[in-house]
């Protein structure tokens, strides 16, 4: 519970970085941060499978237009060697294939790669949806693909 | 006078061996060079996201089909995006998974992962028809415009070619495997000639195969040691977990080119070439690993780099010793 406490933290300050350093669609976000905050922490691999990533994009729909543009972010995560000259490449790659993802399935969110690799602790096996709510910034996380139950729990939790 | 006779004897059977015309793609190759040609799509632009399948067309115009944006592009000889069809969705045309491309004279033939059936486009990358299809199809190559050959997939091992018409209608069929062995182990590569002779690169075997156009086995080869895939429980099925041949193409000269997979020295990178009597000629290493390569009609190779969003067409250079 403390470790997952500190994460949180930790992760609201990243989501505060974050959050000034976009550019593409900081218009359209509040300045302060809202109380609830929805992360996407999205597998690459799961890229490659068709059922996988339609639970994904599912969910996504679901979610208001207002919503996503305010409160829902995107960061995958994949594999590699940190820090090698390689790896630059592969994440320009994998920047480009989701930039290639997001117009072909209207995706309003911004979504970014995880170079540092702070987020793959936060996953779960696969594309997972973590949600930080309140002050205390509880944290909730579901690993896709997603339940009509879990999307329910989850539409209840965000408010919408 | 019996030496003299010997050593005449031996001279004018040199000669006489020497001197007998060469068969078409004989003789032991050496090195293979690859000359980049052309290299569609980087990492700055958006003219592929990750190409799937590709062939290209008489003129020398390339079409891909992108599965990062459900689409069906066509190039011109210079690399230049002439236009973009698709989209995601189930309706006429769209995809959902665009994945196998082969072309005709005037037809683009389209393979969806996740769709029964093959979607027909002009040039033009206009949607005619679907072929349809109650099975799923695992491969396909375009014959001509009335005729295409297609492998369904099979969790039996009864193989068989299917030669189709636009309305999905069975023209002839032949089977290649009879036996039925493991699951799966009858998937194939094929790459079919001018001549109706059909080549066979079983996906999960060591085993390279040639018929001629009534169903005859003409060879068999086995170019890794005849090396046993790996194989996995899944929902009770003992099914193959590696890929040992990817990709069976034939240049104009009627050489076969046969991709590696995962047994071979350099995984997804190996091809060997074959003759059309099944000797094996020599092996030559792409820098990247590709999923598949394709020969244009002007003996262009293509193959995949950076991953999916770069297409590279190279011409070869073949030494032969």
């Amino acid at each position: 519970m403390k470790y997952f406490k500190a994460t949180s933290l930790i992760l609201v300050m990243i989501l505060f970085q974050i959050t000034t350093s976009f550019s593409e669609n900081s218009e359209n976000r509040q300045e302060e941060p809202a109380r609830v905050q929805l992360l996407l922490i999205i597998d690459f691999g799961d890229f490659m499978c068709f059922s996988c990533l339609e639970s994904f994009l599912q969910f996504c729909y679901s979610l208001p237009h207002q919503f996503q543009d305010q409160y829902v972010w995107g960061v995958v995560i994949f594999e590699g060697n940190i820090g090698s000259e390689s790896e630059d490449i592969a994440i320009k790659i994998v920047e480009k294939k989701i930039r290639g993802f997001r117009k072909a399935n209207r995706v309003r969110f911004p979504i970014l790669v995880d170079r540092s690799r702070i987020f793959s602790s936060l996953a779960g096996k696969g594309t997972t949806v973590v949600i930080l709510k309140g002050e205390d910034q509880e944290i909730k996380r579901y690993i896709f693909p997603l339940s009509r139950e879990q999307i329910a729990e989850i539409h209840k939790t965000i408010g919408i | 006078m019996k030496i003299k006779n010997c050593t005449l004897f031996i001279v004018v059977l040199g000669l006489m061996i020497g001197c007998q015309p060469q068969k078409k793609g004989e003789g032991k190759l050496g090195q293979v060079e690859l000359e980049e040609v052309l290299s569609i799509g980087s990492i700055d632009d958006d003219a592929i996201f990750m190409w799937s399948g590709v062939a290209a067309d008489d003129d020398g115009n390339i079409y891909v089909t992108d599965m990062m944006d459900y689409s069906l592009k066509k190039f011109d000889p210079s690399g230049r995006l002439l236009k973009k069809a698709g989209g995601k969705g189930e309706g006429p045309g769209e995809f959902l998974a665009p994945l196998a491309l082969s072309c005709s004279l005037e037809r683009i033939y389209v393979k969806d992962q996740y769709e029964p059936g093959i979607m027909v486009f002009d040039k033009d990358l206009n949607f005619l028809r679907k072929i349809p299809s109650r099975r799923y199809i695992s491969g396909f190559k375009a014959i001509s415009d009335e005729c295409i050959a297609v492998t369904y997939l099979s969790v039996l091992t009864k193989g068989s070619i299917y030669f189709i018409n636009e309305a999905g209608q069975v023209l002839r069929k032949f089977n290649y495997m009879t036996k039925d062995k493991n699951v799966m182990m009858g998937q194939v590569n094929m790459e079919i000639d001018a001549d109706n002779n059909v080549y066979l690169a079983y996906t999960f075997q060591d085993r390279i195969e040639k018929y001629d156009g009534e169903g005859n086995k003409i060879w068999t080869r086995n170019l890794l040691d005849r090396k046993k895939v790996e194989k996995k429980m899944v929902r009770g099925l003992n099914l193959p977990a590696q890929i040992i041949y990817k990709t069976i193409v034939q240049d104009s000269l009627g050489r076969l080119y046969v991709l590696g997979g995962g047994l071979s020295k350099n995984k997804g990178r190996d091809v060997y070439v074959l003759n059309q009597e099944g000797e094996h000629l020599t092996t030559f290493t792409l820098a990247e690993d590709s999923h598949l390569i394709y020969f244009d009609s002007r003996d262009n190779l293509y193959a995949r780099a950076n991953s999916g969003i770069t297409l590279k067409k190279f011409k070869l250079h073949l030494k032969t010793i």
